[in-house]
């Protein structure tokens, strides 16, 4: 029953209620309230509304009781598209001139949200979402906007939305760094002892170069920042991929750009690395989104042209991003459901805790078939 | 020396009896019998520590078990579990059961080695590129069958340790390496902790196995590797550096260290980072003229690999200041050269001492002041952390500092492991 939290997905979360959670407790958690994580126990009712909001770690739906013990669903980020594509859906078009990254997102953005921090990305795009023959959620529309101008947004437990340049919103440089030994916390970097670390690597994604479609039969090309690859022959490895995309409009300059942007999200090798630790209550040293340092010579993650003390060393390790941690709601945490009406029900005495044990998906989320 | 498991057994005074069960299945061994060091209860639970120390020592996953009773049987293993209980008998008596469940590594007694040898040039303001640098490896002459793949020519020296003899192989420049290479090789058990880096504490001292059983005990302890030695000088805050001269151990060389303008008058807590035998570090937090344990932290981290001369040092602290490490007694000293285009990394004594040694200090990482009549190396500006190599050894002339710079400019890791033939 633990938290799994995906970069720019929503996500999904399980919490266990002991035998001895009353009836009457129970009978309070409805459908489509929330759940909210704290990083203690504190007293729900000497916080209002907002302050809990502010305190959570984590915000999850109630969407599901498979038992009467059992609560779960997906992230908050649900509000913003769920996996079925359902969502606050657009109703009329949305359609910006000239519309910056800023704009694009306030105006995509549903009321179910709120604005949070949006920095500026460079660029902007005239372009018009059509409520039928996108059939994009809010959710899908973003992700395309982000696609386009290279930006990538995070919602904060308190429902807030950030979104710019991954600098802006995630530990770009890594403050934690993996190992297979025991590894305590430096001044600058926190260890990560790893109990289990698996590295799996495959070119199957990888294309030298992208055919795109736009809408209205618009194309264009783009190719892959490098291509060190070579076939049978000797000759530059030639691995073409096709991709039809109506969302992007008849515009030759956002035609190459689409083609450029998607010519570098193929051209990366999948690096799957699944690291499990013991380490308490992970999370708040490494988040999703944040870059992480891997070092484990015996499996080649290294990366000579980095170098990071740490215990009396320097190391050489590869930067990786999480892209996806799942963590166990331990004991210590303190776990609220929040109603429609905003009144707060603590969960915690009666949680059936989880052992420790956190994986993060670094480098590469993990292939689902 | 009879029997060992590792490094248990093998310190002076500790000797580990043959056990009295030793049950193998051809997968698993599983040994049972008693330990005592016979006078010294004391000593008993040290050598006790030494035994359990291996449990879950990521730094030393495979370890050398020699029996002169059953030749047969020594090799190189795992160690799976380690049981040795202490009741209040064996708390009177010094004697203490232990069980040990062992696994043979592939070809247990004759397997090949293989360490990997990460290698970069340290990023450095001195200017220095990676033909500057030398990567190198040292492992006792005993070894057999050596090769680093990927780079098959090396220059090998032979140095002699206090433990016996060494070879040193010159990999270089590291311009040729392509991040990571591979060394194989053959070492038999009984040279495996020869010239090896080691950690010891106690009175007497006494090598510490692991990370997690060693006191804290800021006062006896010693970091060695047959070749140079670090101990706690008698004023605390300083230390003392021993070099090997082939017959005898000379010096020691004081060293001090002063933050922010305050000398370093002591140590807080004594903290092993890593401690197997390619490679010892421990990390001393500081207390300093003017401290209080409410400013914040300061560290001094120590790092000796096997062969090396050069201690490496790192300090940290939570907030920036100048660090200081520099000859506790002014001696004269001169700037070492530069290396190619690069800027002087440091400075060494301008004289040989009385015992025909002499000692540098280098850093490359930040920009330094040389004090040259008093020989310290302080940072030029506050920062929050330092990088800097104490070098104390055989006067050889200007030729033997550009290797100590060449190798100091290196980053390098080893990780050892067993594998198959």
């Amino acid at each position: 029953m633990p938290v799994t939290q995906r970069l720019m997905l929503p996500g999904t979360w399980e919490i266990s209620l002991t035998a001895d959670a009353p009836k009457d407790l129970r009978n309070l958690l409805a459908l489509l309230g929330h759940v909210l994580i704290l990083d203690g126990d504190v007293d729900a009712r000497q916080l209002n509304d907002a302050g809990m909001k502010a305190t959570s770690r984590y915000t999850g739906i109630l969407r599901k009781r498979r038992t009467a013990f059992t609560l779960g669903g997906p992230g908050l980020l649900a509000w913003l598209g769920d996996e079925q594509g359902k969502g606050n859906l657009y109703e009329t078009n949305v359609t910006l001139t000239n519309g910056t990254f800023a704009q694009w997102v306030a105006a995509l953005l549903p009321t179910s949200l709120s604005a949070g921090s949006i920095t500026a990305v460079a660029g902007t795009l005239t372009k018009t979402f059509n409520v039928y023959s996108d059939s994009l959620s809010p959710r899908g529309a973003m992700d395309w906007i982000m696609l386009y101008f290279g930006g990538e947004y995070r919602l904060n437990p308190n429902g807030t939305f950030d979104a710019g340049a991954n600098t802006a919103l995630f530990r770009m440089t890594p403050q934690a760094i993996v190992q297979r030994t025991a590894g305590g916390r430096d001044m600058a970097v926190v260890g990560i002892p790893a109990t289990g670390l698996d590295f799996e690597q495959d070119a199957d994604d990888w294309s030298s170069r992208v055919l795109l479609l736009g809408a209205s039969s618009g194309t264009a090309q783009g190719n892959a920042p490098s291509n060190p690859y070579k076939d049978f022959l000797g000759n530059a490895a030639v691995i073409k991929r096709f991709v039809s995309d109506p969302n992007t409009p008849n515009v030759g300059a956002v035609l190459i750009q689409m083609a450029g942007n998607l010519a570098t999200k193929w051209s990366a090798l999948h690096n799957q690395i699944t690291l499990t630790t013991d380490l308490y209550d992970l999370p708040r040293d490494v988040a999703v989104g944040d870059n992480l340092w891997v070092y484990d010579p015996q499996r080649g993650l290294i990366d000579i042209t980095q170098q990071v003390h740490y215990r009396g060393q320097i190391l050489c390790p590869m930067t990786v991003r999480v892209l996806a941690t799942t963590w166990p709601v331990q004991r210590g945490l303190g776990v609220y459901y929040r109603d429609r009406g905003g009144v707060y029900t603590d969960l915690t005495p009666y949680v059936a805790w989880e052992p420790p044990g956190t994986t993060h998906e670094i480098g590469a989320a993990a292939r689902k078939f | 020396m009879g029997f060992s498991i590792g490094r248990a057994g093998l310190s002076p005074g500790m000797t580990l009896q043959e056990p009295e069960i030793w049950d193998s299945s051809g997968v698993q061994a599983a040994l049972s019998g008693t330990l005592i060091v016979p006078g010294s209860v004391v000593d008993s639970l040290r050598l006790r520590d030494q035994l359990l120390g291996y449990l879950g020592n990521g730094d030393e996953e495979i370890v050398p078990v020699i029996s002169v009773a059953n030749p047969r049987d020594s090799g190189f293993y795992r160690v799976m579990a380690v049981d040795c209980p202490s009741t209040k008998e064996s708390m009177i008596s010094g004697l203490h059961r232990y069980t040990l469940t062992l696994q043979p590594v592939p070809g247990y007694a004759n397997p090949s080695f293989e360490s990997i040898l990460v290698a970069a040039l340290k990023s450095n303001v001195t200017g220095n590129v990676a033909a500057d640098g030398i990567p190198w490896h040292s492992v006792p002459a005993a070894v057999s069958e050596y090769v680093l793949l990927g780079l098959p020519t090396y220059v090998v020296t032979t140095g002699s340790s206090a433990d016996g003899s060494l070879y040193y192989l010159n990999h270089g420049p590291i311009s040729d390496w392509t991040g990571s290479n591979s060394a194989r090789y053959y070492l038999p058990p009984a040279s495996c902790y020869l010239g090896a880096a080691s950690f010891e504490q106690g009175t007497a001292l006494q090598a510490v196995v692991g990370r997690q059983l060693a006191q804290p005990d800021v006062v006896n302890w010693r970091l060695s590797n047959g070749l140079i030695r670090v101990t706690p000088n008698a004023t605390a805050g300083k230390l003392d550096i021993s070099a090997w001269s082939g017959v005898t151990w000379l010096g020691p060389k004081t060293f001090k260290f002063v933050i922010g303008g305050n000398l370093v008058t002591g140590w807080t807590s004594l903290t092993v980072m890593r401690n197997g035998p390619e490679c010892v570090s421990i990390r001393l937090g500081l207390i300093w003229q003017n401290w209080n344990a409410m400013r914040g932290r300061a560290w001094l981290d120590l790092t000796l690999r096997r062969g090396n001369f050069t201690v490496v040092g790192y300090w940290s602290a939570d907030q920036a200041y100048t660090f200081l490490v520099g000859r506790d007694t002014a001696e004269a000293s001169s700037a070492i050269a530069g290396l190619g285009t690069g800027t002087t990394p440091g400075i060494r004594a301008t004289a040989v001492d009385g015992n025909g040694d002499s000692f540098a200090i280098v850093s490359v990482q930040q920009a330094m002041t040389q004090d040259l009549p008093n020989g310290t190396l302080v940072t030029a500006a506050t920062q929050k952390s330092a990088d800097f190599g104490l070098f104390y050894g055989g006067a050889n002339g200007n030729g033997s500092w550009a290797m100590v710079t060449q190798e100091y400019l290196v980053a390098m890791d080893e990780k050892l492991q067993i594998v198959a033939r």
